[in-house]
């Protein structure tokens, strides 16, 4: 059977694919990847479609071996060793291996990087995704991180060969200006001088975030006493609410779906990806941009992304 | 007053009727939800309702105009005979660890342990909304004598199987996960199973009734693999 073993895990590597689709009304997240751009970006170059599963690495990358030949590639990993050569990558490149050569992913550029396998990993979906969904324990290889020693059936790859050379160079992982956000749908339920905080004030990221969100530190964000009543809503990546300690929390794809908090304001999309690479020792900020301006840059990122992996499977 | 809704970052929308009249119940918001779930349109959107709110994330290439409509066609659909109410049985576990929390809704209510549970397990409770937690069931119909604030402090883990109190709520915890709410019981019982369609029994208007049981009850439920034919439902 065709497959790789995983030797080095790194400290938080799990399998994603675009995202499970319609179990959100039973309370179960839609789940993906944290940094979907870089994840388009490790699936194109892969030649493989953006519905397919890869590894999302986080804050350092993992070493396999595989029994097959394989294209695969890695998108956000500074050095990768195959065998006994050292490259120099791009921020995201195609690659091949033998079988029985150790492949080494080591520094990622930010906080999360992808690693995708031409023809994809051949496992189940679960409620129509290979989504690890860790609140649930469902989806991915076996509801769980990887370890050392699973060894994950790939897809049989019928040219694992490389003809032409394309990587992706954009950098995404060095912009740290403020985050933009589209202020509500809850504003109502703050004071001005709490809004005024947020737009004002620098926050640190905490050891407290998951998976499930980001928790934030800094100048308290204080939500009207009379807002801990109101009936829990339906809630979505982005989000940042607020509980009663006045400290924002921003909601990842793996939140709880439903939650009683105010929130504030929003990130879009392209937004949330680049929170998802920021450096844990740097702190962050907002400025507020409309609804209107949230939605043309999310458009912007998406037609980019579609644009280049339609140049890369045109020019492969 | 009219529906509400707002734009959330870029592609997600929130719809409000908590103002509208003709949709003070929660069943004719999860109305909407079915009839928007049908639609051929909207098979890669992700559609929450809770309560008087339907949230709803669509695809960047999908035109917000087209997405009001569609969810306007499902506000003005015929109404379709609603399936009836569900009645399921949870048997609870009261005593002990299980309900680590019991002693503190009873000294702030004035009431001895086994009224609290005599209380608890006597209405049938409504699901009004379901998430936070795959399957985690908002239970409206607690006793007003139990009302009790959630904690200051959450938990970082609940145990899975725990029922228990937030407000005017009660709820039963899935998974092990964060928790606020004050914890009175556990049920053995297995809530989501992926093996099943869908993976929860229960939906958004059924009924739920708790059966107290003893920690040697739980156990055996626990042990028994067939605990699932346990679960009794009434029409």
């Amino acid at each position: 059977m065709n497959m790789i073993e995983i030797l080095k895990p790194g400290p938080f590597s799990h399998i994603q694919d675009s995202g499970r689709r319609g179990y959100e009304y039973l309370g179960l997240s839609r789940s993906g990847p944290l940094d979907f751009r870089l994840f388009a970006v490790a699936q194109t170059l892969a030649g493989n479609s953006w519905d397919e599963a890869a590894i999302e690495m986080t804050y350092q990358g993992l070493d396999f071996i595989s029994d097959t030949p394989i294209v695969f590639s890695v998108a956000g990993v500074q050095d990768v060793r195959i065998g006994s050569h050292l490259y120099q990558l791009e921020s995201g490149e195609r690659l091949v291996a033998q079988p029985g050569e150790r492949i080494s992913l080591g520094t990622l550029r930010g906080q999360r990087a992808y690693l995708a396998i031409r023809g994809g990993f051949d496992i189940s979906p679960v409620l129509g995704s290979h989504c690890t969904d860790f609140t649930a324990g469902i989806g991915g290889w076996h509801g769980r991180s990887l370890r050392a020693g699973d060894k994950i059936p790939i897809k049989h790859c019928v040219d694992a060969s490389i003809s032409s050379r394309v990587s992706w160079s954009q950098d995404l992982w060095t912009d740290h200006s403020p985050l933009q956000v589209v202020v509500g749908p809850n504003a109502d339920e703050f004071p001005a001088s709490s809004l005024h905080a947020l737009f004002q004030g620098t926050y640190m990221i905490t050891p407290a975030s998951n998976i499930m969100g980001i928790r934030l530190q800094g100048p308290p964000v204080k939500p009207r006493v009379e807002s801990s009543t109101k009936q829990s809503k339906g809630t979505i990546p982005g989000a940042i609410q607020v509980p009663p300690d006045a400290q924002p929390i921003i909601l990842l794809n793996q939140r709880g779906t439903v939650g009683g908090y105010p929130v504030v304001a929003t990130l879009p999309s392209p937004e949330l990806w680049r929170l998802a690479q920021w450096p844990t020792a740097k702190t962050l900020s907002f400025v507020a941009i409309s609804p209107a301006q949230a939605q043309a840059l999310s458009k912007k990122a998406f037609q980019d992304l579609m644009t280049w992996h339609q140049y890369v499977t045109d020019h492969a | 007053m009219a529906i509400v809704w707002y734009i959330l970052g870029d592609f997600n929308i929130q719809f409000d009727f908590s103002k509208a009249p003709g949709f003070d119940d929660t069943d004719s918001v999860y109305h909407i939800f079915e009839q928007l779930r049908q639609h051929p349109r909207t098979s890669s959107w992700h559609i929450i309702p809770a309560y008087q709110t339907l949230t709803i994330s669509y695809p960047w290439n999908d035109s917000l105009d087209e997405v009001i409509n569609i969810v306007h066609e499902s506000i003005t659909a015929p109404k379709t005979p609603k399936t009836p109410s569900r009645r399921f049985l949870i048997p609870v576990c009261y005593e002990g660890d299980f309900g680590p929390d019991l002693p503190f809704v009873a000294d702030l209510h004035r009431l001895s342990r086994n009224e609290v549970i005599r209380l608890h397990a006597q209405p049938d409770y409504r699901i009004e909304a379901i998430g936070f937690t795959p399957g985690f069931p908002y239970l409206s119909g607690l006793p007003k004598e139990l009302i009790t604030p959630r904690k200051d402090t959450p938990r970082l883990r609940v145990p899975a199987g725990s029922v228990a109190i937030g407000g005017h709520q009660s709820g039963i915890y899935p998974f092990s996960s964060p928790g606020g709410w004050q914890l009175i019981g556990r049920t053995p019982v297995i809530l989501f199973n992926v093996a099943n369609t869908p993976p929860i029994p229960y939906q958004q208007g059924d009924r739920l009734h708790f059966t107290p049981i003893t920690p040697h009850e739980y156990d055996e439920l626990l042990r028994n693999p067939q605990h699932h034919d346990l679960w009794e439902m009434m029409p």
